[in-house]
């Protein structure tokens, strides 16, 4: 136990602030590396997208914090990401208090509706109870739930609910929630823009997020047709004016 | 991976004019009299049974029993007897429990006058040298005892039921052997048979042929939501038990064992504890009454009963059957402490209802963790409904109705229903619908720059939206027939401010409608 070792002799010898960093770095080190031993992430289903978290993709075992300005979308955008990152043949919750989840949309976008649950709780107490419990089970694949309040310590408890199955939270919230904190490992914040010609587009912006990512931001559209998640590639980027010689 | 349980054998034993054979067997001397059997109605007495000596004459079923009369000859010997349905039925259960060597499951058929017995025959075949010479045995033994029996053995009780009314003729039984369903044309023969074969009431059948489907193949290439709305589950239901993609359970004539226990007391205990205590008491027992047959079951009923007179009386409904104490003391224990101790409880019980066998087979050792998984969920699904009530907890099913709010339906997770599959989602494309639709659709106001086209303005609630963006219309109408007209154009807008509407615009006087948005 080598390090272990160097631990001791750290933390025997003194505390001045360079030691206390090395030993910042370290853990950070260790932390690291039991993120990346967590074996595989989910992926959302567009390569860009994954570069939004910071372990390149969902982890299992984590929630994810949907932001929604007053003009929507994030219930779209979190769905067509729920599809991809449900795995196959394991139930999806969908958490429904206001009854207005349709379900005709739903299997648009691809989903097995056989192995789609909606819970319709009557209460917001309900609703946290449901989202903690159905988090807690390790046969469920995903759970999507809008919670517009939740207390520091019931996202903390969801959190660790999600932890101890492995189990993967969408949390739809409003945009306000971005000023309390959270326990969820990133937060999006999804904006619509103007439709193109394959389909509406979307900006999702990472609000905050536990660990360096990629990318900060990213413009996406959803197939009209299929559902599926694209980046929009930059008209410069991507087509580039002839140089002139 | 192949399957390891073997395929079910069932085996139908039909006696035409059951109420007439009955007569015949048990006073073989009147064979040759003419023997009716009348049913006395408001407009009068009618003939409902008549033997063969009787039909002779010329006389019919549903004839008047006058008439019959005049068609007797004066040495002919007449014997005219009232119908006695419940005496039929119990002459039916006694045959089928003298038949309990051919099967450890017998049943009778559900209908309202019976005249079949339903056998479960899976595994016995090989006592009698095969199921040929089971049926063939069979056949001998009825024939002894002056009883005429057309025997069908299949897969299904349903399609051993078709088998023995269409396919059977007297003295001579019809064996379809083991996968019959699955071969090609095997299929065919089943799709040729009549819907008369399907257990159907009369009335259903006739409507169906007033729309042309007249045999169970037509009635397969029909989209099953369709059938649903417009004949009822009843069409759907049979047909997957003919084909057995919906399991047939037969009730066995023999009484089955009552799964309940029960305390009373002479003075009425208060304290929720000892209450709570009770339940866990009677949980216990009744599960070891379950354990030894290897059983669990999906329903619990409880009854408590209170000094005063006053009962309260619970239901706990389970996705699959348990016998897990740990699980079901939970959910009993949530619903003890909502019962109301207002007044001193003085009985209280608890019985297991739709008892069934634990699913646990030699296939979950394959199926291993994914197996343990769905019990989980299974077990959550049931904590859920029991603290949230049972529609709080559902599965959305598509149903073919263009009129977005009637397109689906939610169905309990605890309801053991056949699932009702339709390809009516094909239709669309993935952004075609919303993902949320609102269960009332809100008024707007609206500008068009056209008399009926596409909104330039929306108002809604004194808030201004300028569209952006827009395309529809798309109509949609419901059919004539249904009760309610409904003729909508929808659109689907993008607003300045960047939100996505499914708005419409009622035809029958043109007002606005926002109903979703993505």
């Amino acid at each position: 136990m080598p390090e272990v070792y160097e631990m001791a002799v750290l933390v025997r010898n003194d505390t001045s602030p360079r030691t206390v960093v090395e030993l910042q770095e370290q853990i950070r080190r260790w932390e690291r590396k039991s993120v990346a031993s967590t074996t595989s992430v989910l992926s959302t289903g567009c390569e860009a997208f994954n570069e939004l978290f910071p372990a390149g993709g969902i982890r299992p075992g984590s929630l994810v914090e949907w932001l929604e300005r007053d003009a929507g979308g994030a219930t779209t955008v979190s769905l067509a990401v729920a599809r991809n990152v449900c795995p196959p043949r394991r139930p999806l919750i969908l958490i429904d208090p206001q009854h207005e989840l349709f379900p005709l949309a739903l299997k648009g976008l691809g989903f097995d509706l056989s192995r789609v649950v909606i819970i319709r709780p009557t209460s917001e107490q309900e609703a946290f109870w449901t989202c903690e419990e159905s988090l807690r089970c390790p046969g469920v694949g995903l759970v999507w739930a809008p919670l517009a309040n939740l207390h520091v310590t019931g996202f903390r408890r969801l959190q660790l609910a999600a932890e101890a199955s492995r189990g993967v939270g969408f949390l739809l919230r409003s945009a306000q929630a971005a000023r309390q904190p959270s326990w969820a490992e990133s937060r999006l914040r999804v904006d619509p823009r103007p439709s193109g010609p394959d389909g509406p587009r979307f900006r999702v912006e990472v609000a905050y997020s536990q660990g360096s990512t990629r990318r900060s931001m990213l413009d996406i559209t959803l197939d009209s047709l299929r559902g599926t998640i694209h980046e929009v590639s930059h008209p410069i980027a991507t087509q580039p004016l002839p140089l002139v010689s | 991976m192949k399957s390891l349980t073997p395929s079910r054998r069932s085996l139908c034993l039909w006696f035409p004019e059951w109420p007439m054979q009955r007569r015949l067997a048990s006073e073989p001397r009147s064979e040759r009299s003419l023997w009716l059997l009348t049913e006395r109605t408001s407009r009068g007495e009618f003939v409902r049974h008549a033997n063969d000596q009787a039909m002779r004459r010329g006389i019919r079923v549903e004839m008047p029993v006058c008439e019959a009369r005049s068609l007797v000859r004066p040495r002919d010997r007449l014997i005219i007897e009232g119908a006695q349905a419940e005496e039929d039925r119990k002459a039916l259960v006694q045959l089928a429990l003298r038949c309990e060597r051919y099967s450890f499951c017998i049943g009778i058929e559900e209908a309202e006058r019976p005249e079949c017995l339903l056998m479960d025959v899976t595994g016995i075949a090989h006592f009698f040298g095969g199921e040929e010479t089971l049926a063939a045995d069979l056949q001998a033994e009825l024939a002894r005892r002056r009883f005429q029996g057309r025997i069908a053995i299949a897969e299904t009780p349903g399609l051993a039921w078709a088998a023995a009314h269409l396919l059977t003729e007297s003295g001579r039984p019809v064996v379809l052997p083991a996968q019959f369903s699955r071969e090609i044309s095997d299929l065919r023969l089943i799709e040729s048979l009549p819907v008369a074969g399907l257990r159907l009431e009369e009335k259903t059948i006739v409507q169906l042929g007033r729309v042309g489907l007249k045999t169970i193949g037509q009635l397969m290439s029909v989209d099953r939501a369709s059938l649903l709305r417009r004949f009822g589950s009843e069409v759907l239901s049979r047909l997957d038990q003919l084909t057995g993609r919906q399991p047939e359970f037969l009730t066995p004539c023999r009484p089955l064992p009552q799964y309940r226990v029960e305390r009373k007391f002479e003075e009425g205990i208060t304290h929720p504890e000892a209450i709570r205590q009770l339940g866990m008491e009677l949980l216990r027992e009744l599960l070891e009454k379950l354990h030894p047959r290897r059983c669990g079951t999906r329903q619990l009923h409880g009854e408590a009963h209170w000094e005063g007179g006053t009962s309260s009386v619970f239901d706990l409904r389970l996705c699959e059957a348990t016998g897990d104490f740990r699980h079901l003391s939970d959910l009993l224990r949530y619903r003890l402490e909502r019962l109301p101790l207002t007044y001193p409880l003085i009985r209280f019980s608890v019985e297991a209802l739709q008892v069934g066998p634990l699913h646990a087979s030699q296939q979950e050792f394959f199926e291993g963790e994914l197996r343990d998984q769905d019990r989980q969920v299974a077990m959550l699904l049931n904590r859920l409904g029991n603290r949230l009530g049972d529609e709080a907890v559902v599965i959305p099913e598509l149903v073919a109705d263009p009129i977005p709010e009637r397109a689906v339906r939610f169905r309990p997770v605890s309801e053991a229903s056949p699932r009702v599959v339709t390809d009516f989602a094909r239709r669309f494309d993935a952004f075609d619908r919303p993902p949320v639709l609102f269960s009332e659709p809100r008024p707007l106001e609206a500008l068009s720059l056209s008399p009926e086209g596409l909104p330039a303005v929306l108002f809604q609630e004194r808030q201004r939206f300028e569209v952006a963006a827009g395309w529809g219309p798309e109509r949609i109408e419901s059919g004539w027939w249904q009760a309610e007209f409904v003729c909508r154009d929808y659109y689907r807008v993008e607003t300045s401010q960047g939100k996505r509407w499914w708005v419409f615009r009622r035809l029958r006087d043109g007002r606005w409608f926002w109903q979703g948005e993505w």
